[in-house]
Parts: structure tokens; sequence; C-alpha cells
């Protein structure tokens, strides 16, 4: 308990001086960012294990150090094109907690890692409504930054939707099994 | 129960909080909030006022908005204690008077069960103690006990409780004046309750005194000389202690640990190390007087075990910790000097205190005149008084200071009391050198005790038992190294086994630390069949079996739920009303049994009842309604264990009324799924009119199995070896396709079903022929079925590892391991996977 409790504090004094970092990462063109604070490590390229009957964007499972934690694939959960490994591939390792929920840690497999970034509230615009690929609920807001002399815009994720496999889905897979067997 | 809980939580975090230390006092704040929430919500409205004003001052102290910091935490104090009450008053309504007829038919029966009893006590006196007739007053006081407890009557249950405790005691020696005293007593009672359904029971004291703990000298006088009775033959006017003189020599202090919960063993512990630091100090500052430090040291040692000891309802130990640590407030602050004639005595209080936890444990019982005294002479010292004397039949032994005395450094603390004469050789002479000698060896016995367990916290025993997991892998991964394999030489191979031998014993060792018994949670649901039968308005027993099972601690931790789920059923649903009971012939008391045992490699815990069973035509209509069953069946040949499986669907429920206790159908459902976490499984009997059966089946730990290793194309999964009957290549001539698509597979008994893994797993890869493969023999329960792979690559123990937090539950996958060369597999749940190879979605796939 006393270690947890310790853990907090520091999140908490440390979430001064980090609340505007953002790490950023590419899924094919296009430039994502997520809470520093979110981001636990970032490691190459793993052996993952699959796991049957689960949405493909989960990829499976692999070992972090002793402990097993759930590997999605960003581009899938984006509903964007599979590719190839490459070199710069990447896990991105995430902690977050869904709503009242426990403390999830999963590897997100990314394109490849750009750099931390400071985007202050102000360089923060709401998400604009596409009504199109991405959800909005994913999405925490669009990060203006200066990248050489030129304006690029960061979407900044909303890590605990992205990494919530949603269970409702499952709950509505069982009970569709349930009336079939009724059928 | 759970109110309860945070009320435990928060009064221990209050007494453990210093009203300078702003952390724990935040914690502190946390719980009450968290506490007024929870009450709120329970709806017990006291408890969330008080609750939440308690959480607002200690805020108020963190912010330092209040003058007085010790008043204002001693506020919070007292509104912990108020929440504590009032909980107690909303969750324990008073005992209502048992029913008249009942009682009468006890009376009854009473009447000659008595003298029966003082017959066989009798006996026992002419022919000495034997076994046989020892055991059959046992067992008979032990039936009166739960008889008085059915029946309301505190006082006879625990005095019978006592006379029990005396008899398994006092093993070589039998308590006959004790047992003819109870029923003496009883007989009075049995009197009075046959005028008077309603009478009170008579006054307890007389028959206490001679259910006092014997010692052997007592036993010789008591008989002629009844307890209670001794006179004061001391000069009274002289004799501080006179009126004490009354208390016989031997009669023992009494500890009530009928109340007494699991955090009792914690304090004990706790308290020692507090005594220990306590006496450490009041050493330190005999060596090196005036460093108020030291004193504040003893003063919080015995501060923090009046609070605990209060808390926890002991007031024999808050009696000796109050008056020491009212006597070091007064030195703290001045009031009085620090004499060594104080430490003497604080001492003294150490000892006793030391004594009385021990009883806590099954330690020898400290005498109630030597308290008596200490807390006299502690009262005595607070007014600047010294009493270090205690004159009895004229002689001047001063007990309690006899054991301090020879511990003390100083010799003043001998000096300023009387000194002891030597030529004392009257009884309390002699019972006093007993006293010490038994004392002496209480201690020993005591700090035995102590060492035989270490208070650890469950962060440090799962990271321990993490290790050797870790431990476990990577030794595999040495062994299963091909140049290790390779190596022929013997030694190596010898010092290889050596290890792995030494290994497999630590973890074990590690596992055990984790087990504990079932006993506190079949506790909890004696509490809540208690309730729940109140507020149904039934009568019910429990009876309890097999509660010092061990088990992994996680595993106690998740079955606590469920049991909670399957008790409330039996006695809201299952067990039926008096009326409904006598009409079918039936006690009028239902009868839930709550049993754990170990079956195989498993823990089978049950809960049975003697109600109506499950009524198979109301589940089966209810399937109809909601269109679970296709109505073409022939529904009377529905195997009875796929109707009862129906009632755990989320949702399913055959209530025909929604009661606040049950019959929303969530309950069952909860089971299931809890209990399949554990990788556990339910099954249920049931027999309408006679009552059911609920058996959970689980396992002994959830941290590691034995486990085949099998492969299927790139593929490596875990199969629980427990699970599995056997394994072969099959030749074509043993299978057969039927319809061309399900395959079955004829073995020696009989035809099975074959599932293929790679299907199953939704793998593209592996071998597709079955001839090439293997077929593994599965069973779990009572289904079996062959699952295809495409070899076994070995054997190993794996440690079990949740898939992630969010835990995303996968049929027929248990969780995960990690082998040897660092990758995860997947550990396939034979009872999940065969279930759900039965689901038309899977098998037509």
């Amino acid at each position: 308990m006393a270690i947890i409790d310790r853990n907090e504090t520091n999140a908490r004094e440390s979430r001064g001086a980090n609340e505007n970092k953002f790490l950023s990462f590419c899924l094919g063109s296009e430039h994502f960012g997520v809470e520093i604070l979110r981001v636990r490590e970032i490691i190459g390229l793993l052996a993952i294990t699959p796991l049957p009957q689960t949405p493909a964007y989960v990829r499976g499972v692999m070992n972090l150090r002793g402990r097993i934690i759930p590997v999605i694939d960003l581009r899938l959960r984006f509903g964007l094109p599979s590719t190839e490994a490459t070199k710069e591939t990447c896990i991105v390792v995430l902690e977050a907690s869904e709503q009242d929920g426990p403390q999830t840690v999963m590897g997100a497999i990314v394109d490849s890692v750009r750099e931390v970034q400071d985007i202050p509230r102000s360089a923060i615009e709401p998400p604009p409504e596409f009504g199109c690929e991405i959800p909005l609920r994913y999405i925490l807001g669009m990060g203006k930054v200066k990248e050489k002399e030129k304006d690029r815009v960061v979407i900044l994720l909303e890590i605990a939707e992205v990494i919530a496999i949603r269970e409702r889905a499952q709950i509505a897979g069982a009970i569709k099994d349930v009336e079939r067997r009724a059928a | 129960m759970g109110l309860k809980a945070s009320i435990n939580a928060a009064a221990k975090a209050a007494v453990l909080t210093d009203a300078g230390d702003l952390q724990s006092l935040v914690v502190l704040g946390d719980l009450l909030r968290q506490l007024s929430t929870d009450a709120a919500s329970e709806g017990i409205a006291e408890v969330a006022d008080r609750s939440a004003e308690a959480a607002d001052l200690s805020e108020r102290i963190v912010m330092r908005q209040v003058d007085d910091v010790d008043a204002a935490f001693r506020k919070v104090m007292e509104a912990i204690r108020t929440c504590d009450s009032a909980c107690e008053r909303a969750s324990a309504p008073p005992r209502e008077p048992a029913d008249p007829e009942l009682l009468l038919a006890w009376v009854a029966s009473c009447e000659s069960m008595l003298p029966e009893i003082e017959h066989l006590a009798v006996m026992a006196e002419t022919t000495g103690f034997v076994g046989e007739t020892a055991a059959d007053i046992r067992r008979r006081i032990h039936t009166l006990k739960g008889e008085c407890g059915v029946l309301s009557l505190c006082e006879a249950q625990t005095l019978c409780h006592d006379l029990e405790t005396l008899m398994d005691a006092s093993a070589d020696r039998f308590p006959i004046e004790a047992v003819l005293a109870v029923c003496d007593w009883m007989k009075s009672l049995i009197g009075a309750l046959g005028n008077d359904p309603s009478a009170q029971e008579p006054d307890t004291a007389a028959v206490r005194a001679s259910l006092a703990h014997p010692s052997p000298e007592q036993i010789a006088t008591t008989i002629s000389e009844p307890a209670g009775l001794a006179e004061p033959t001391a000069d009274s006017t002289s004799d501080p202690f006179a009126d004490l003189a009354a208390i016989p020599v031997d009669e023992r202090v009494t500890i009530n640990l009928e109340h007494a919960d699991e955090n009792v063993g914690d304090f004990a512990l706790e308290a020692r190390e507090h005594l220990a630091n306590a006496e450490a100090a009041v050493l330190s500052i005999e060596a090196n007087p005036g460093d108020p430090e030291q004193v504040n040291v003893v003063f919080r040692a015995f501060h923090t075990i009046k609070g605990v000891a209060g808390f926890l309802n002991l007031p024999r130990i808050v009696e000796v910790a109050h008056a020491a640590e009212f006597l070091l407030d007064k030195v703290r602050s001045n009031k009085i000097p620090l004499t060594a004639h104080v430490l003497e005595l604080v001492l003294a209080s150490s000892d006793m205190l030391g004594q009385l936890i021990g009883m806590l444990s099954g330690g020898d019982a400290a005498r109630e005149r030597e308290l008596k005294i200490l807390v006299r002479r502690l009262e005595a010292a607070c007014e600047g008084r010294i009493l270090g004397t205690i004159d009895t039949k004229g002689s001047t032994a001063p007990i309690a200071s006899t054991v301090t005395a020879a511990r003390t450094t100083s010799p003043a603390g001998a000096a300023t009391t009387s000194e002891p004469k030597s030529d004392t050789i009257s009884t309390i002479g002699e019972s006093a050198a007993v006293a010490e000698a038994s004392n002496s060896l209480s201690k020993t016995h005591a700090t035995a005790k102590a060492d035989q367990t270490v208070k650890v916290s469950t962060q440090r025993m799962d990271s321990l038992v993490n290790l050797v997991g870790e431990l476990v892998i990577a030794q595999l991964m040495v062994i299963q190294d091909p140049i290790v394999g390779n190596l022929h030489d013997q030694r190596v191979q010898r010092n290889l086994s050596h290890l792995g031998k030494i290994v497999r014993d630590l973890q074990e060792t590690s596992m055990s630390l984790r087990m504990v018994t079932l006993k506190s949670t079949f506790q909890k649901m004696a509490r809540l069949v208690r309730d729940v039968a109140a507020k149904a308005g039934k009568r019910i027993q429990l009876e309890v079996e097999g509660e010092d099972v061990e088990l992994d601690r996680n595993v106690v931790e998740e079955i606590g739920d469920p049991l909670v789920h399957m008790i409330r059923n039996a006695c809201d649903h299952g067990i039926e009303p008096t009326d409904e009971r006598r009409a079918a012939g039936k006690p009028d008391h239902g009868t839930l049994r709550l049993r754990a045992s170990h079956s195989g490699g498993s823990i089978v815990i049950e809960v049975e009842d003697d109600g109506r069973g499950l009524s198979r035509e109301r589940i089966i209509r209810k399937c109809l309604e909601k269109g679970l069953i296709d109505p073409s069946r022939n529904l009377d040949e529905i195997p009875e264990s796929e109707v009862f499986n129906y009632i755990f669907l989320p949702g399913f429920s055959t209530a025909e009324k929604v009661t606040d206790i049950s019959g929303r159908g969530v309950g069952m459902d909860v089971v299931r799924r809890n209990i399949e976490a554990l990788r556990g499984s339910v099954e249920i009997h049931s027999t309408t009119g006679k009552g059911s059966v609920f058996s959970m089946r689980l396992p002994l730990t959830m941290a590691i199995i034995d486990g085949m290793v099998v492969r299927v194309g790139t593929q490596r999964y875990i199969v629980p070896t427990l699970n599995i009957e056997r394994s072969f290549r099959p030749t074509a001539a043993q299978l057969t396709v039927v319809l061309g698509k399900g395959e079955v597979v004829q073995v020696r008994n009989g035809l099975l079903p074959i599932y293929r893994l790679q299907r199953m797993f939704n793998l593209d890869e592996g071998t597709r022929e079955l001839e090439q493969g293997l077929l593994l023999i599965l069973e779990n329960g009572k289904r079996r079925a062959c699952v295809f792979v495409d070899e076994i690559l070995g054997q190993q123990q794996v440690v079990i590892k949740n898939l992630g937090e969010s835990r995303p539950q996968i049929r027929g996958v248990s969780g995960g391991a990690i082998l040897g060369d660092g990758r995860v597999a997947l550990i396939v749940d034979v009872g999940g996977l065969l279930e759900s190879a039965t689901t038309p979605a899977n098998s037509a796939a």
C-alpha cells in the first residue's frame, strides 16, 4: 500500500512539469501524440503470442519482463491498412485506467516514434467533426506544433479509450451466443 | 459487512495516526470520506453524518484550521467509535426472543438431560476422568451450548462454552465442581423458563467463580470451600487491597474472545512489539534519565495498545493499558516525577499486558487479583502515592513486583516497596512462587509463539512468489538449453538435478506461505446466514465443516462473493418458510451446511440446504419462455445437469418475486464467472423437496500448475496435466467422420468427439492430417473429449499469469505462462474449451 501511495504522490508531483508533454509517433503519414505521463516505456518489436477470439487489432500478448501484457496494433485499431514491420516499428507501453477500472498496461504497435513535444493547452483545439474513420472518443484534441519552421497538426489520443478492449462488445457477443443457441 | 470493514480500517488508521502526522491524517480523512459515502448508500444516516464530520475535522487538522489539534483528533476518534456502535446497532437488530414452543420443548428435554450430565459427572469423579465418560459429558455440554445459542440464551451459551473450554484445558483433572455448578445454574434457568418463557437468565456471577481456571492446589480446597467465599482475613484498616482479598488467589482473568475477529492475532503481534519497545525505552530511561522522548515512546506504546484493544473489545487489556497510559501522561506533562517506582510499575504493566496478550493465543491466564492490584497501584501512583504491598494473612508478599524486581536493573524499584519477607510460607507465598514459575513458563511460551509468526506485507510475499516463479523459469531455461543437454558430464547433471530439487522445494515452501484457512470466510458466512434468515423471517441453522482447510490467499479472497450468492440463494429460495416446512414434515429450522474438503488436487466447497430443491419444471418453463430450449425436444429427457446449468445464465431467475435479498438472476452468473476465473467449476445436485447441494471445485493454488506443452503449427499451448487422461496417435481405423463434419475417434471405452485446437483457436497453421498429429483425451468433470494437436513438446511447471489487468476473458484460455525462451504460451482452460466446443458456433466451424 505504502509504496503505491508514494508512487502516486510522485506521479502527482511530476505531473505539473510534464503535463503538457506529449510523445509523438507516426502511423503512416499521420502524426499522433499521447500524454507522456501515460507512457511507461518504448521497446522494440518482441515475439507476440496471438490470442484467439479477440478483435483483429489485438495482436496478442507479450512478455514484458515477467509480466504478460496485451499488445494492440494501433493501425488496425484506427482502421488503417496493416503493413510489414520495419526497423522503426516499435511498441509503446502505455498505462491508463478506464473509468473506475483497474490500471491497465498495454503495448501499442506504432510505425515509428518521433519525439517528446511540449504542446501548451492554448495550442490544443477540440477535434473537428469529421464523421469519419476515427471515432471522436479516441481523440483528446488536435495539437498544433511547429516543426522545422512548418506547422503540423498532431492528433492527441485519449489513451484510456484507445486501449480499452471493449468488454461490452464481448458481452454483446455472449448474448448473441445465447440467442443463437436458442434459435 | 463492508461498512463494518471500512469502520475497522478507519479505526485502525486512527489509532495508528499521530495528530501531528499529516500524511496519515490525509489517509484517515480519505477512509472516513469513503466510509461516509458507503454508509449513505447503505442508508445508515448516523454513520454517514458522523464519519463525514470526522472527515471534515481531520481535513481541518491537516489544514491547520483547528486550535487544539489533540482535542480535534480526540473528536475524530470519538466519531469513529460512535460510527462503530451505530453500525453495530444498525446491522445487528436485537435478538428476538425464541419461539416459546421450541423453548418449552427444550426445557422439557433439559429436565432429563441435566440429571444425566450430573450423573455422568459424578461417575467420572468416582471412576476417574476416563475418555469415554468425559467425551460424553463434553458432547452433551456442547449440544447444550448449541441449543442455547439457537434459543438466544446468550448467558447460558457462554457459560456452556466456558465450561467446555475449561474441560479442554484441564484434560487430566475433571472439573466436577464447575460442571455441577453449571448444571445447577441451568436448572434454575430451566425452572424460570418453565414458568415464564420470557424470564430473564439468572445471574451468573456465582457460577462464573467456579468456572475460573482452577490451578492444581485449588482443586483440593474448592470442593470443601466454594470459590468466591474466601474470607478476607487481613486487617482491612491498613491494607489498601483488603477488598481485593475477596478475589480468590487463583481466580484468573477471563478474556472473552467470542466476538474477537481475525484482527486479534495481528494485534497480539503488534502489541508484543510495542511492549518490547516500551521496555527498551524504560531501560534506557533508567540508564539515562531525563530523556523526554523515551517517555513518549513508552506512552505511545500503551496508548496504541489501549486504542486497538478497545476497538477489538478486549476490556481487560484496555483496563491495564489505560491505567499505565494515564500514569505516563502525568509523567509526560511533569505533573508527577519520574521515579523508580513509576518505572517499576510501567514494567509491571508491561508484564501484565504481555500475559494478557499471551492469553489471546492460548497462553496461561493472568491472575485476577494481580491485575486488580496493579491497576490500584497505578492509580495510586497517579496521585503521587506509593502502594507497594499487599498484606494478606499478616504476611507481606508483593506479588506484582516479584516478577519485575528480578528484571529491573535498579534495586530502587524493589526498595520503594516494602521488603519482601522471605519467611512467608503461607499458601499465598507458595502460590505466588507457582505463579512466577508459570509466568516465566508462559513467557517463554509466548515468545516461542511470537517467533513462529512474522508479519509480512502481502506485496513482499507476492513478489517473493513471483520471483520464485521466475527462478523456476530460469532454471528450466538452463536445463532445457541444448548445450547443457549435450553435456554428458555426470557431475554437472547431478548438480543440476540437485538444483532442480532445491528449486522445487523452494517453490513449494513459498507457495505454502500464501495458504490461509477458510475460517474467516466461513465466519463471515455465519453472520450472513443469520442476517438473511432474520430478514426472510426464517430459522436457519448453519453447520460448518472443514474451516481449517487451507487455500491460496487469492482463491480465498475470490470465493467470498460466490459463496455469499450461493448462501443467500439457499437461505432465500432454497429453505422454505416455517409453515411450508412443517407441512412437508421437516423440522422447523432449516439447516445449511457449509463444507470444505480436499479432493484430489483440488478443494471442494459445498453449500447444502435441506430446502425445497431446484424446481426442474420451473426452470424448464422459464427456458421455454426465454426460448433457450427447443420446445420440440422431449422435455423429460433433458439431463439434469443441463437443466441446472441454465440457472447460471445472466438474468435467469425463476423467482416469482424479487426480494431485497435475491431473485434478480444476477447471483448465479457471478458465481460461475468468479469460479471459472479461478479455474474452478460448479456443480449442482438437487432433489425436489429434499434440498440442493452446490459444490465448487477449486484449485489449491492459482499460481502454478503442472502443464503439458503442446505445439500447433508454430504456436505452443499449455494443457494442465490434471486434465489430460492420456495421449495417443490415432490410426485411420479408429477415426470416423460423421456427416462429413464431426470427427470421432474410437478408444477403448467408446467414441469420443475430436476437436481440433487449430480450429478452436482460429489458427491457419498446424497439421491437418489426424494420423500425423496427436490426440489428447481431456476430461473436466464429466465431460470428455479428444483435442487434436501437432505434438507434445514436454511437461513442465508453469507460473500462471493473467493476460493483462483488464483480463480479456477468452473462452478456452485461462491465462498465460512464460516459457523458457521468454515467449508467452497460452494456458488452455479445458473446461471452457470443451464447453465452447459443444456450442454450435464453434463445432460447425
